[in-house]
């Protein structure tokens, strides 16, 4: 999406460029002065993020958040407890409101967040961040952040709300002591719907993808059931997904029992993602350059 | 001229959509709910109840999803006014699109579930094979009456796949798909009477276990979907006027 650009505010508009767009040599004080590279860059992120802010303000108004985000946030964490429940009894659900309210964190940074990159291409903009001298992948990083924030704070919605509705106190208070752990998962799914998008985002079949890859983390996570009910086969590969060791610490967290060893894994995993996800995304930069590929849709 | 009406849209729908379409709700979300009731609760879970509970899942994701996006993609390519003056009218083809797009996907969920519960070592078992045809396709008209209601929502508003988002889990839970009514508080039971998937899942698993389906539950299924069918059309009609009158067909 195109936005004004509040540190050019006052220039005329014909002789505005994004933060992001300029060159190094733009950056001089108003004596001539060059400022350091690394403000330079602090200050154009800066400027990315508040943008993505304003994107996602446009986007998903207040009474969206409200009137649709977070009641599906808590109706789809009620659900998956119901389904624990009946499955494996009162334990079953505590077990799946926590891997439902988790879930409800991938719908924000794995299937909306995606929509940052796909809607760039198909408004035609998106070569515009492939010229920024910033990589394309830290833009992108940034602009990710306020669906990490909105997976942490729905996440955290529909686990107060399923335990105060199922008479679930002590579930409640032990999930808000372990926000930090949401926070953790909440960064390692981004990680996992960065690299997503970025092979998505060629394809036609966009929202098809993220949608089933956030299906498959339910299914392989461990969200409503064990992993050791998993079979063999995929027990070991879905350690290797984030959201996996984020539950197991979240949930030894709650037991009072060991979570660090699960904590640090989750971040590793996640730290894996990121790196895919820059080469993907560093690789469709390449491949849009060669064979013109940004408008094809 | 309705039944050419309703076959040429189908048809037109079917040559019109991705081989992906419907894959979703038909095959991946009730795929992925009889998988994790199955590892959560063991083999012996996957039942008749969990069968035909994911495959009401999977037609009501069908439903929200079908009717809402035909609406949208008939907007985006601006024939939308077009449907509204011609003389088979708007419901009519909205009816015929969404049903042809729902049935695809209708027959893609009971493949899926036969498949996962054929998997599981627990094979679907159809005691009365006939009735439980025929309350199928009684639950498929009453998810077209749903689906059409739900359209006047969808032409009212920009936000329609906000609104499909918020729609899903709500019949999830009230309409007893997956999760019995009876474990739900008492006033969410009293709510679940109105929903007629409900209703056509009792009758479908009377049929399915060979039992005497209720007379009442019909009473209930045809009640729920007349007034559905009612509320549908008379919205329509309201709505298209409203919009008509503002002349914000294009830019709702």
């Amino acid at each position: 999406m195109n936005w004004p650009d509040p540190t050019t505010e006052g220039t005329p508009a014909a002789h505005r460029t994004p933060a992001a767009h300029r060159t190094p040599a733009d950056h001089r004080t108003p004596a001539g002065q060059r400022t350091p590279a690394g403000w330079r860059t602090v200050a154009a992120l800066r400027t990315v993020a508040a943008l993505s802010w304003r994107e996602y303000r446009a986007v998903y108004p207040l009474r969206v958040v409200l009137a649709s985000s977070l009641p599906r946030a808590i109706l789809q964490t009620l659900f998956v407890a119901y389904v624990g429940l009946i499955a494996a009894g009162p334990a079953g659900r505590d077990f799946a409101l926590v891997g439902g309210a988790m879930q409800v964190v991938t719908i924000a940074t794995v299937i909306k967040a995606a929509d940052i990159l796909v809607e760039e291409r198909i408004f035609g903009t998106l070569y515009r961040m492939r010229l920024a001298w910033i990589p394309l992948p830290v833009v992108a990083a940034t602009r990710w952040w306020i669906f990490t924030a909105e997976g942490v704070l729905g996440g955290m919605v529909a686990a107060t709300a399923a335990c105060l509705l199922f008479d679930r106190p002590a579930l409640m208070t032990g999930m808000w002591a372990a926000t930090g752990l949401v926070v953790l998962v909440a960064l390692s799914t981004s990680a996992l719907g960065m690299a997503v998008a970025a092979f998505a985002m060629t394809q036609r079949v966009d929202s098809f993808i993220t949608n089933l890859v956030s299906y498959l983390l339910l299914a392989l996570t461990g969200s409503v059931a064990p992993l050791e009910r998993l079979p063999d086969a995929l027990e070991a590969p879905a350690h290797a997904l984030p959201m996996t060791n984020g539950l197991l610490a979240i949930r030894g967290a709650l037991a009072g029992g060991p979570w660090l060893g699960h904590a640090a894994a989750e971040a590793v995993v996640g730290l894996g993602w990121l790196a895919v996800a820059g080469a993907v995304l560093t690789l469709q930069a390449r491949r849009a350059r060669t064979d013109d590929t940004d408008g094809r849709i | 001229m309705i039944a050419r009406g309703l076959l040429a849209s189908a048809r037109v729908q079917l040559k019109s959509e991705t081989r992906l379409a419907g894959v979703m709700a038909g095959v991946v979300q009730p795929a992925v709910f009889m998988a994790v009731t199955l590892l959560a609760a063991g083999p012996a879970a996957v039942g008749t109840r969990t069968a035909v509970g994911c495959g009401l899942l999977g037609l009501w994701g069908a439903i929200v999803w079908r009717f809402g996006l035909v609406l949208r993609q008939e907007r985006q390519r601006g024939i939308l006014a077009g449907l509204v003056s011609r003389p088979a009218g708007l419901t009519v083809v909205l009816i015929g699109k969404s049903l042809g797009s729902m049935v695809r996907s209708a027959v893609l969920t009971a493949l899926t579930v036969g498949v996962v519960a054929a998997m599981a070592g627990h094979p679907v078992r159809i005691a009365a094979p006939a009735v439980f045809t025929i309350t199928a396709l009684a639950t498929l008209i009453s998810a077209t009456a749903l689906g059409l209601l739900l359209c006047s929502v969808f032409l009212l508003s920009r936000s329609a796949v906000r609104i499909a988002e918020t729609l899903i889990y709500p019949v999830f839970i009230l309409g007893g798909l997956l999760v019995p009514t009876s474990l739900l508080p008492g006033w969410a039971q009293q709510l679940s009477t109105l929903v007629s998937l409900r209703w056509a899942g009792e009758l479908l698993l009377d049929a399915a276990a060979g039992r005497a389906q209720q007379p009442g539950d019909w009473l209930s299924l045809a009640a729920t979907t007349t007034g559905y069918a009612v509320s549908a059309v008379v919205g329509l009609r309201l709505v298209l006027r409203k919009i008509r009158a503002e002349g914000t067909l294009e830019l709702a």
